[in-house]
Formats: structure tokens, sequence, C-alpha cells
């Protein structure tokens, strides 16, 4: 089997990726435009294809929006960063209409067969939905779909149900073309069949470790009939979304088909509604990093690019990264090379060239990795001493109230002057040595930076209360080598020798 | 737990393969987003913007896109249709040669060369049935290879507005051209 097909397996969903990138890098006035919530939330429904009720939501704005000038394109793209707040004070100064009424909570359109609500709440990610439907499938044909439902064409809340359903045809004719079928259970099966192999025809959680994760992918990794497991991360997250989901079976009880996630109940298809809650049961809490990203806490510079890229990944696995701490380092560490050699192939690297780019493939081992991510940590808590600093000097807090910053909770009623003010000088230094966005005393003549460091600073705190801890048990992790070092020097031939037999047959 | 693998049902097996096809394509989806290729460079919100901003040359990049990308291309074709109030399609298959005035729906652009000035070109804009109570402070000319430019009119006097170009200028050329389109809002 050729690189080439390797890489063309990973572009099959590219299109898709594009337009969910373009829905989360998207910017207006040096913002998200979107909240990073609201991206994941498309993506989520999108994958899960639970996406009929949203798209009825969106069919009953878009007419909402038609009493605007304008119509549905300024309503959804007027410029501004999008939040359900903006929508409030839209509909809040709409003219009178018989179309819709203003409630505290949302609209509800008036039609003459029933009224249908929607929610300030949801339309920012009703919004973001819109955006990425604009991408995916283009304007034209959704041009076709929302312009009869302006008034007074739809009069009947059954009639927007059909464009509703329109759209949601067209956009599920897209996703069987750029949502290519993840043939889970052949995936699942290939899971199942590994660890009942080693268990003696039965397994439970503690069989999902790391030995079998590295071991499953050493022989899954070059077979010609499984395409699923080309990449280290790739059999790092199925084996340990296997044990989250293992884990919360019992919850599972309610699906009784075994059948691929659709809204057809007659062709046996799993209710897309249910596992899209059972993922809202499994996945962790809100990622701190999307909220830092978001306003106000974005108007300061808390973290750059580069420390949100380092701990990117861990934030995204939670709870798995301490359910399988090594894996989780070997993906950070051996997926970033095999990233690395993938883009070299993209761009034509073979022979000689690839082999180099094989051999020289990690940037860095396991310690540099933790090395890197300590950094982030301390620079965290450099940045909660400045905030203190700042956000003291500024009235935002005053002494001696406790503030959410720890181990900086200097603040607490207990602490005595002395220490107040020492804590206050060594606050006064940290803001000192930053000159980011955010961190000049003029910057603070702006309320919503005032904002972003109240709702900022806890969202830091536990980043760095996350990184700590996650370091902390990498530190006491038994390892099959010994310490990190000797770990790092026993995988890097197995892995290289891995990557050679995936990739090395280019000519 | 422990629940081992042969003490689930067969409910809670299926519904595993469900959860984890959902899954493990939200992470797959959230690694490629991360580090795949990068997102459209032109994308629809941009062509919007072009369309309510300061009048310009459509730019060199907008241009590739909408050329190396149809479904952008047909998008734009439609938000222009739809933004624009009037609108003067292709003239006929016989008109081969280079023209001097172009009939829309309810208007007319005529190319006029200045006595005064050599090089010049008055663009004049008149409407030929009602004049409307806003008259349109916009008029764009789209080519089906990717050309396109916008123009911010002046104020319309008894139905008619004039402006003065250069010979030589992208508009004069598209305008003169019959395989144009010219839309007015």
């Amino acid at each position: 089997m050729s690189a080439d097909h390797y890489i063309l397996e990973a572009e099959k969903s590219s299109e898709l990726i594009a337009a969910l990138r373009l829905l989360a890098e998207t910017e207006d006035g040096g913002q998200p435009r979107f909240p990073p919530e609201a991206c994941r939330a498309v993506a989520k429904a999108v994958v899960c294809r639970n996406y009929a009720s949203a798209l009825h939501e969106v069919c009953h704005l878009v007419r909402a929006a038609s009493i605007f000038r304008g119509g549905y394109i300024e309503f959804f793209w007027a410029a501004g960063p999008v939040r359900s707040s903006r929508f409030r004070g839209v509909f809040g100064t709409a003219p009178p209409t018989a179309l819709f009424r203003v409630t505290s909570e949302g609209i509800t359109l008036v039609y003459r067969d029933k009224p249908f609500s929607v929610s300030f709440g949801r339309m920012a990610f009703l919004a973001a939905m819109m955006e990425f439907l604009i991408t995916a499938i283009g304007f034209a044909p959704l041009d076709d779909i929302f312009t009869p439902l302006a008034q007074p064409a739809a009069t009947n809340a059954a009639d927007v149900s059909a464009q509703a359903n329109t759209l949601s045809r067209a956009l599920y004719d897209w996703l069987k073309d750029h949502l290519p079928p993840l043939q889970a259970q052949r995936k699942l099966w290939a899971l199942v069949e590994f660890l009942k192999a080693r268990g003696g025809g039965n397994f439970d959680r503690e069989a999902i470790d790391d030995q079998a994760i590295l071991d499953f992918w050493c022989d899954a990794a070059t077979a010609e009939e499984i395409d699923d497991f080309r990449t280290f991360t790739s059999v790092f997250l199925a084996f340990g979304r296997l044990r989250q989901v293992i884990d919360n079976a019992d919850s599972l009880r309610s699906l009784d088909q075994a059948a691929p996630i659709g809204t057809s109940r007659e062709d046996g298809e799993v209710d897309p509604h249910e596992i899209e809650s059972f993922i809202d049961a499994v996945a962790d809490d809100v990622n701190p990093l999307d909220a830092l990203a978001d306003a106000p806490a974005s108007r300061i510079k808390f973290l750059n690019a580069k420390e949100r890229e380092v701990c990117r990944f861990l934030f995204e696995c939670g709870r798995m990264a301490d359910l399988l701490p090594l894996s989780f380092v070997r993906s950070e560490v051996f997926g970033a090379a095999q990233s690395r050699i993938t883009h070299g192939l993209r761009v034509g690297a073979k022979g000689s060239l690839l082999a180099e780019l094989i051999d020289g493939s990690c940037s860095t081992d396991y310690r540099g990795y933790q090395g890197t991510l300590a950094e982030v940590k301390r620079h965290g808590r450099t940045v909660l001493l400045a905030s203190a600093h700042i956000m003291h000097t500024a009235g935002i807090i005053e002494r001696p109230k406790v503030i959410p910053l720890r181990p900086e909770n200097a603040f607490a009623p207990s602490m005595a002057s002395t220490e107040a003010d020492a804590f206050l000088e060594q606050a006064r230094r940290a803001a000192k040595g930053i000159s980011r966005q955010g961190f000049h005393p003029t910057d603070l003549d702006d309320d919503e930076v005032r904002e972003g460091y109240v709702v900022g600073v806890p969202l830091v705190a536990k980043v760095t209360d996350r990184i700590e801890a996650f370091l902390e048990k990498l530190a006491r992790h038994p390892l099959p080598g010994g310490d990190w070092e000797a770990q790092f020097g026993q995988d890097r031939p197995v892995f290289t020798a891995c990557f050679k037999a995936i990739y090395g047959d280019v000519t | 737990m422990s629940n081992s693998w042969s003490g689930l049902n067969a409910k809670q097996k299926s519904g595993i393969t469900a959860a984890l096809e959902a899954l493990t394509a939200l992470d797959t989806l959230s690694q490629a987003i991360a580090s795949g290729p990068p997102a459209p460079r032109i994308a629809f919100r941009d062509l919007l913007a072009w369309t309510k901003g300061p009048a310009v040359n459509l730019p060199i990049a907008y241009k590739q896109a909408l050329l190396a990308n149809p479904t952008l291309r047909r998008d734009f074709d439609r938000l222009l249709a739809k933004t624009a109030e009037w609108r003067c399609e292709r003239a006929a298959a016989a008109s081969s040669g280079l023209l001097d005035t172009r009939d829309g729906s309810g208007f007319r652009v005529r190319l006029k060369p200045s006595r005064a000035a050599q090089g010049q070109v008055y663009l004049l804009i008149e409407f030929t049935g009602d004049v409307p109570v806003a008259p349109p402070r916009s008029l764009a000319v789209t080519c089906a290879d990717g050309d396109c430019v916008r123009l911010e009119l002046p104020e319309f006097r008894d139905g008619s507005a004039q402006l003065l170009s250069d010979e030589n200028a992208e508009v004069v050329r598209l305008l003169r051209d019959p395989k144009t389109e010219i839309f007015l809002w």
C-alpha cells in the first residue's frame, strides 16, 4: 500500500475539516466571531448527525429575520462577534411585527397552526451553524431554501418544517461525501478482538493499558486491511474512548439497535439525540482554553498561541490523559513526530529524505515535553500574580478579599498584613515583567478588559492547576522502562521501526 | 465498574458502538482542525463584505478563488443577483463586438468619450422607466472569468447619474464587453 493512499484517506474529510476550521478561526474585531463552545457544538451536532432540530430553529430564525433590512443575510452576517446578547439587543429594538413576539427568553414566532420559540441562548450556536452551512452547502442552494420562508409565503409552522426538512436532506447529502462512514463496528471489533485475544476470551477496562495500545498500534498500523489505526494518536484516542464508554455502559441501556447513527428508526438507526446526550455525559467539562479564547477573557493575552498549543491536547483528552498517562505522553511526542512525517509526504519527501525525516522526526523527548508543559505552568503562575497586582491596583479586588488565585489565595481574611504586603510586592514585580495585551495599566480603562480579568483569572488558575496535577501524576507514574528517560530510550526504536514499516515503502 | 466485556448485554454493546463512532469522529475532527489544512482563504463572508465595503476592483486573491472554485463563483453570482435591485444580463450572442450601450431591466448604461479630456470617457447611467425613489449607490460589473469591478455612484438627478473614467480603466473595459453582467443596488 503506498503512502499516497494514506494521504488520500486523511484528506477524505478535508472540506468538512476546513469548514469547521473556518468557523473556529473566523475573527471579528480581534475576537473569535463565534464562541468556541458554539463551534464545538456545531461539530458535535454534525458528527452525531443530530442537526435536525437545529436546522428547524435556523429556518424559523431566518423567517423572523425577514422583517429586518437586508433580511437574513444582514441578520446573520452583521459585523461584530456573535453572542446571545447581540441577538437580545437586535430583537429588543425590532420594529412592531405580527410575525413574532419578543419575550424575556427569546422570540416566539406566530403561525396559523402552532407557535415556535427560539431562545436567545441558542442564537449564537444557530448563527455558527448557519456559517457552517454556507461554507459546506453554499449560499445559492441555501438561498433557494430560505427565500420562501420570508413573509408572507410561509404562514404555517408546517411550511417552515418542510423547508427545514429540505435543508436537513441537503446537509445529509453533503455529509455523505464529506463525513465518510467511520466503520465504527469494524473499528470496535478490531479493538475488542485484540483485547479478547490478550485476555483469554474476555477483558475489562483494566485490560486497556499502555502496553495494549502500543502493541495494537504496532500490528494495526501496518496491516493492509485496517486504515483506521494508522496514527498512534488515533489508536490512543480509540482505546481511551472505549475505556470511557465501557465505564459508562450502564447509561446506554436505552439504545437497543446495533446500527449507525441516524434519524431513521425504521432503518434501525440509533437516535442521534441520545448519542449526543451520552457524549455530553462522557465528555469532560468545558475546556478552559476555549473559554480563554472567548470574550471577555480574550481581551487579555494570558496565554499566547504557542502556550495554548502546548497544553491543547491535554485539555482535549481530559480524563483520558489521567487514565493512560504514558500513552498520552507517547501520543504528544511520537504523534507529533508522525504528523511531521505525513506533512513531509504531502510536500513530496521520499527516498533518503523520507528516511532522514523518520529518523529525526522527534523534536523532543518525554522529559522535554514535560519541561515545556512545566514552563507553561510557571508562566500561568506568573500571570496570576501579575493579574492580582493589576486587579488590586484597578480596584477590581480589595484586600483582604478572597480571590480565586492559587497558591496566591493571599487575600484571605486570615492573612496578616505583612504577608499581604509581601504578596502584593511579589505580584507587582510579576506584573512589571509582562508586557502583553491587557497588562498595560491603561488597558484597564476598558470595562471589557476589567471584566476579562474577572472571568479569565479563574480560568488561568484552572489551566495551571490542571497542568500541575498532571505533571505530578507523571512524576509518580510507574513506568515499565524505569524512568522517563529510559522509557523514551525504549520507545524510540519501536516507533521508528513502525514509522518505517508504514511509510518506508515510498520510492 | 468493573464491566467486563462478556458481562455487557447486547444493548450496551450496540450503544457502545454508536457512542464510540461519534466520540472518535469528534476526536478525529478536533485533531484535524488543530493541525489540518488551513481554512479557505476566501469565504462567502469575504465576498459579502466586498459588496458592502468601499468600492474597489475585486482583489486578486478573490478573483483566483472565484476562478478555482465554481461553487464560490455560483454563490457570488447569486449574492450579487440578490443584492442588486437592477440587473443587465449578458448581451445576446450576436453582439460580438465592443459595446457603447448596455440595456438592463429599467436602466441603460452609456459610454461616451469626453470631448474636453482626451482618453477620458463618461459613464452615464439612466433609468429608462420609472425613476426609483431610492436610486442605486453601487454599480458592479462581473465577467465569467472572475473579473469584477464595483463603483460608488454619484447622486442621481432626474433619473440619471454620470461619472468620468479613464478610457483604459477596467470598469470601462468590462462595460464594453458583451459577456459581462451589470448590477445596480
